[in-house]
């Protein structure tokens, strides 16, 4: 809402900032900054036992081969989830823009409905699907006569890796599509009509009209994506809890597991904090360069 | 697929569309509704599995869960919702997380429209800088603040405590409540502001009785937004709630799992996954629309 003339004090300026600005400075702002100074001390969360040890924590991290196991399976989620993410997502986009399919609204539905539901819920939703004694997996498969094809899904790093793929995808599967739906339904048709005129239709329509055109779309989603894989938390805590021999984590369950350890008596804050720090690094670099990377002139309609 | 692969490129020759086989045409309509309905029917399937199944297992007892995985519950036991309700906390956990999600939301929807209203209406310095400062916000992980939200609410005595809790929600919220918001708001014509102006209206009469009504499709989009982000938060929760009687679902639901564990009460664990799931799959049936509708610009316009 553009401006009113200028008046001596406006009290409803400092008066309405105040109390959001606040909030967020108090218990957000400062405790991120508070996070980098937290980093560069050994510490076990009491005042007492703090230590400065300069960027000790940050060494440690590099060298930890837990650290190392746990970003790559955040890359796998994000190359190989990422690729089934996409195709699926772009798959049903397609065919929610397509005004010719009948039940539409109910795809749609049933694509987006995992995304608003408690993550923690449908993580053991699946961790009972899965599970090798009772679950509808192992159970469907043995009455079909495929019990050969029966696993214990979540017993070893592969399958595991597999499952927490799938169900992330699942989850959030519908928020994409509908950004790239959105995206699709912002090229104006006559470029569409304009191209079916010359004769062009499904794959070559796609591919050759719709695609190049959904590029800026499809970047901010890939960005999305990338910051969403980077940080996967919930999903893989619930599932596997990191195992099995800490062999699923992701850099932020195992950052939990360290500082805050289930098992152990230690809690590392400054270390868990370092590890969090070159997260955000990360999250920050990648989705800059991935963003600088794809950048060219914007299609203007 | 050669026979289609033929057909496909005979039809893309020069013969005319008239002059097509019937059966050809058949053939494309076929493919057509092949590419279009069987991954999304398969899609489709695979939910309704897993709900439909969900739901039938929270009605047996735990001696049928593992007697089959399709048979369906004998005689609709109700055994698993009242443990999970009654013994297992799960009445506590909603309540909890209902209070504290109304709560949030409502605190949001004030001060987040306060913000955005001052921070697009008027003309000052710091207007942009500010703007930029919440919305940076939105690029800061949970992980990185969750050890110092420890120290800090640790220091305030508000460790193990939903107001602690309700403190940091609505502080990480902020920056995309405002970033919608603020986004609305300059939706909204200066002219009718400047005619309440005229007819005698304090600024703070404006933004009562003319911007705040004005701005209620923003406000129920970041409403909805914030109260599922309530409701479904986990990582802040588990690192700052310990005691039962101050935990969320989410927690409550990772609790009842481990109790399952030790007594082997699975019939109790499907039924808590019911319990929670329901409340959030009510408000997204009842405000899908506006739901996606505000996903889309809140994403997008970034």
């Amino acid at each position: 809402m553009p401006r009113t003339a200028h008046r001596p004090i406006r009290w409803i300026i400092p008066v309405f900032l105040a109390p959001a600005l606040l909030f967020y400075t108090l218990f957000f702002v400062y405790p991120a900054i508070d996070a980098f100074r937290i980093s560069l001390y050994d510490w076990s969360g009491f005042g007492i036992n703090a230590k400065f040890i300069g960027l000790k924590n940050f060494a440690e991290a590099l060298g930890d081969q837990y650290v190392r196991l746990s970003l790559s399976n955040n890359l796998l989620i994000m190359v190989a989830g990422g690729a089934l993410l996409f195709t699926l997502a772009l798959y049903f986009a397609v065919v929610l823009t397509t005004p010719t399919v009948k039940g539409r609204g109910l795809l749609r539905v049933v694509l987006f409905f995992p995304y608003t539901i408690n993550a923690v819920g449908i993580a053991f939703l699946w961790l009972f699907i899965l599970n090798p004694q009772f679950g509808l997996l192992n159970g469907t498969l043995d009455d079909l006569g495929l019990d050969k094809l029966t696993q214990i899904w979540l017993g070893t790093r592969g399958l595991a890796m597999a499952c927490i793929i799938w169900v992330i995808v699942w989850m959030v599967i519908g928020f994409y599509t509908i950004l790239l739906q959105a995206g699709i339904e912002n090229i104006p048709q006559d470029l569409r009509d304009a191209a079916m005129a010359d004769g062009a239709e499904g794959a070559t329509l796609f591919f050759y009209v719709t695609l190049p055109l959904l590029r800026d779309v499809l970047a901010v989603a890939v960005t999305y994506w990338i910051i969403d894989a980077l940080q996967v938390f919930t999903i893989v805590y619930a599932l596997t809890k990191g195992g099995p021999a800490k062999g699923t984590n992701t850099v932020s369950t195992y950052m939990y597991s360290v500082a805050l350890p289930q098992d152990a008596p230690i809690l590392r804050f400054g270390y868990g904090t370092a590890i969090a720090v070159m997260l955000f690094i990360l999250v920050v670099v990648a989705s800059a360069v991935y963003f600088r990377l794809i950048r060219r002139e914007a299609v203007e309609f | 697929m050669t026979t289609l692969k033929q057909i496909a490129q005979s039809s893309g020759s020069v013969q005319s569309i008239q002059s097509e086989h019937w059966a050809l045409r058949a053939l494309k309509t076929l493919g057509r509704a092949v590419f279009y309905y069987v991954p999304s029917l398969v899609w489709l399937l695979i939910a309704l599995v897993a709900v439909i199944w969900l739901v039938m297992s929270s009605f047996k007892t735990s001696r049928e869960i593992f007697a089959g995985v399709w048979d369906f519950p004998k005689s609709f036991y109700l055994g698993g919702y009242i443990r999970a309700l009654a013994q297992a906390n799960m009445a506590r956990y909603l309540l909890n997380t209902t209070m504290l999600a109304v709560v949030v939301v409502g605190v949001l929807d004030i001060i987040g429209a306060m913000a955005s209203y001052v921070l697009t209406r008027y003309r000052f310095v710091l207007a942009r800088p500010i703007l930029l400062y919440f919305i940076a916000g939105m690029a800061i992980p949970g992980l990185l603040v969750v050890v110092p939200l420890y120290l800090l609410l640790a220091q305030l005595h508000l460790l193990d405590s939903l107001v602690g809790l309700g403190i940091v929600y609505i502080a990480v919220s902020l920056p995309f409540s405002v970033f919608v918001l603020t986004g609305f708001f300059r939706t909204i014509p200066s002219e009718i502001a400047d005619a309440a102006v005229v007819d005698g209206a304090s600024d703070f009469g404006v933004f009562w009785r003319v911007a705040f009504p004005l701005a209620m499709p923003g406000l129920v989009t970041i409403s909805i937004f914030n109260f599922l982000g309530v409701w479904n938060e986990y990582l802040l929760a588990l690192m700052l709630i310990s005691s039962p009687d101050q935990t969320t679902l989410p927690l409550g639901l990772a609790a009842l799992r481990v109790q399952q564990q030790m007594t082997g009460d699975w019939t109790s664990m499907f039924s808590g996954i019911v319990i929670a799931m329901i409340p959030s799959l009510i408000i997204f049936l009842l405000l899908q629309r506006r739901l996606t509708g505000g996903l889309t610009t809140g994403a997008l316009k970034g």
